[in-house]
Formats: C-alpha cells, structure tokens, sequence
C-alpha cells in the first residue's frame, strides 16, 4: 500500500492549499518538520489534533532539519535535538523519523544550509553513532534524504552507495528525493535513470517530489543550475522519474510532495499544488503493488549500549574552515584560491576536483542561509 | 484518510485567523 502524503507544517498557506484534499480524504499521510517549531510556545490544538489524528492511523512521518548528522563534534544542541524529539515521539506516534544527509554550514554547524563531506571510514562511523542515538530515543524506523546538493560528478555516483553503507548496518531507510536526483541529474549532465541504480532501492521507504528554480551561472553558460528551492510546480521530468522509480522500491510506503507555503500566496499557485497532488495520486493508484511481498520493516537493531558520542577533530576543523570560505568568499574565485590553502586541501574532501559553478552556487547557497536558517531557539 | 468535520472546520477557523490578521 502506497501512501500520497504532503508535507505540512503550521503554515497557513500550506494549510489553506491542503484543506480541500484533506477535506476529499486524499491525503493518505503527513510529513511533519517537528523540529522547526520549538521556537513556537502555542501550537495551535487544532493542529496537534491534526498531527494526532494521522499518528493514530499510523500516517505520520517526522523530518528533522537541524540535527546536523554530520558534525565532526558533537554538540549541546545535538543532545538537546535528542531531548526534544524524545519528547515529540512520547505525545505523537511517528511511523519514522528522517533527517538530512550532510553537516549544516551555519557558524554552530545547527543553522545555514545542508551540504556534503567526504565518504570516508571515519564520517560513516560518525554517521552510525548518530543514527543510533536517534532510534535510541524514538524507537521506530530511521532514514535519511539524499541530497540535492554536490560538488562533483564523483561524489553524485558515490552518495548511494554511501548511503547503503550507513543505513545497513543499523537497518535504517532511505528518503529518495527524485526531485534531488533532477538536479544532479542536470547539474552534472547525467541521465537520471542512469543515477537511480546507484541508490539502494531496497531501502527506499518514502520519496520526496517538489519542483524548483534555474539559476544562470558565468561559469556553466551552455545551461543554467538546478536549484532545490521547493518553490514551484513539479516537473514533468520528475513525474515520470516517479512513475519509473516506484516499480523498483519494494518497500516503498510513503510519496510525499513538498512545496514552500512562502509559494503558495495566490490561487493560482494553490491550484497548481493540488493538481500536482492529483497527478502524484493517479500515479500511486495506477501502481498495482505485490501482493505476497513480505518486505522490511526497518526496524532498529539491537545495539550494546552507546558510549560517549564520536568525534573527529580533523573533519571539524576542516567543516569550520569550510563553511567560513563559503560564507565570506567574494567570489568563486577567492573560494577556490582560500581552499587551496585551507586544511581541506590534498584531503579526502577532493576541493581540487569540484566543478566549478557548483562551488559557486554553494557560496550563494550559503550566505544566503548564513543569517536567515537558524536554530529555534 | 478520514478527517472528522469538526477538526477541518476548527483549522479552516485557525488558518482564515492567521492568514487575515
């Protein structure tokens, strides 16, 4: 059984886009950002009705944001992210909890933006660590989304299989975000049914699709970057990614569209919404699912019990110095001279091979997030 | 899903207060 869910969040936009599907008894799940509004005193009763409602059917899905998995340190605000999702999973029953693959680039490493790091031994270890505390305090199944962002055409042919080697050992999922895989799929000239193989398909339990924007770039002018903004309607291209990639998840469970409550101002824009709600629905529909598959269910192992958290004092060095040349760079090119010289270089980071208008767009990326993304505190 | 009446009419209530202001 396929689930067409939405992603949503106390945001009047979202709401008032949702409620007449809501009101059709179309939207079979919720995805719930529950880390984005513990600045929030007063959630509205009506929306924790709304939350309790779906965790009663076993319909909710929890999305973590600030978490930052991959923080060569390990921080207070990790350990109070754990205390507070402890605290979500006793009031709302979840089905699963996601975060975000990558480190956040924000000064605290909790706020800018989400980006990759190198697959080495010791970032899966700390990746493993991370993953475990999190089951630890929710006790249900764990993924973690792929990313829209990379910096070369090695690192979007390495990140599945990376991912299967993080979520095997603590049988944990993956979020397949097709509109992700648009993007890299652009971004580096790649067919994307030549990218979905390299992903674990089996451990594929929800997949995320949204739209996006173009952004020109002096230095890739034959066309311009993909961007993950969540801002407009879904493509074509990813549509067809999603009729194409459904057939191949055997454990596939939720489908959920996402889109910005920030684009969602006008009439219009809401219409778009629920026709691309329709069109993921009739996609669903259409999919006959097997009927004497007994699949897996992701649930946690056992696990001895963790120690102190791992850290690796080398990765967050270079993650400071990283994200520093990120915010402050000028220009691509004072970006590319400063990491020459930083301690990333001639690393497993691979600076000297990252294409160059996609470490531009990481610049843009993220000194447009460096104030506006923050922690709640 | 099923949503009971009363719950979408209480967010109806909620999200037209919020988006008015």
């Amino acid at each position: 059984m396929l689930y067409p869910s939405i992603a949503c969040n106390l945001d009047s936009d979202i709401l008032l886009t949702a409620l007449p599907l809501l009101e059709s008894e179309r939207v079979q799940g919720l995805e719930w950002s529950f880390d984005t509004l513990y600045q929030v005193r007063d959630i509205p009763a009506w929306f924790d009705e709304l939350l309790l409602e779906y965790g009663r059917a076993g319909r909710l899905v929890g999305h973590g944001v600030f978490f930052s998995l991959f923080s060569g340190r390990w921080s207070p605000e990790q350990a109070q992210w754990l205390k507070r999702l402890k605290k979500q999973c006793d009031i709302f029953h979840f089905d699963h909890i996601t975060e975000h693959f990558g480190f956040m680039t924000g000064a605290d490493f909790h706020s800018g933006a989400p980006i990759s790091l190198p697959f080495t031994a010791s970032t899966l270890a700390i990746g493993h660590d991370r993953l475990r505390r999190i089951q630890e305090v929710c006790a249900c199944p764990v993924g973690l989304e792929n990313l829209a962002f990379a910096y070369s055409v090695e690192e979007v042919k390495r990140h599945g299989d990376f991912l299967n080697k993080l979520m095997e050992p603590v049988n944990g999922f993956i979020i397949l975000d097709l509109h992700n895989l648009y993007c890299q799929a652009h971004n580096f000239d790649i067919p994307a049914d030549e990218l979905l193989p390299l992903y674990p398909l089996d451990r594929v339990r929800e997949i995320h699709i949204s739209g996006g924007s173009w952004e020109n770039s002096s230095l890739l002018p034959d066309r311009p970057v993909r961007r993950d903004t969540h801002d407009d309607a879904v493509p074509q291209e990813v549509f067809q990614l999603l009729k194409n990639t459904i057939p191949l998840c055997p454990n596939l469970k939720f489908v959920v569209l996402e889109q910005m409550g920030t684009a969602l101002h006008t009439e219009a824009s809401r219409r778009q919404f629920r026709q691309d709600f329709d069109t993921m629905h009739t996609i669903l529909e259409a999919y006959e699912s097997p009927d004497n598959y007994s699949g897996n269910a992701f649930i946690p192992l056992p696990f001895p019990a963790l120690g102190a958290p791992l850290e690796d004092a080398d990765l967050h060095r270079q993650q400071r110095q990283l994200s520093e040349i990120l915010e402050k760079a000028g220009s691509f090119e004072e970006a590319q001279r400063l990491l020459a010289v930083s301690d990333l270089a001639g690393t497993a980071w691979g600076t000297e091979h990252w294409a160059p208008y996609m470490l531009e767009t990481a610049t843009r990326i993220a000194q447009k997030w460096q104030k506006g993304f923050r922690q709640p505190e | 899903m099923k949503i009971s009446k009363s719950l979408l009419q209480a967010i109806f209530a909620g999200v037209t207060v919020a988006a008015t202001a």
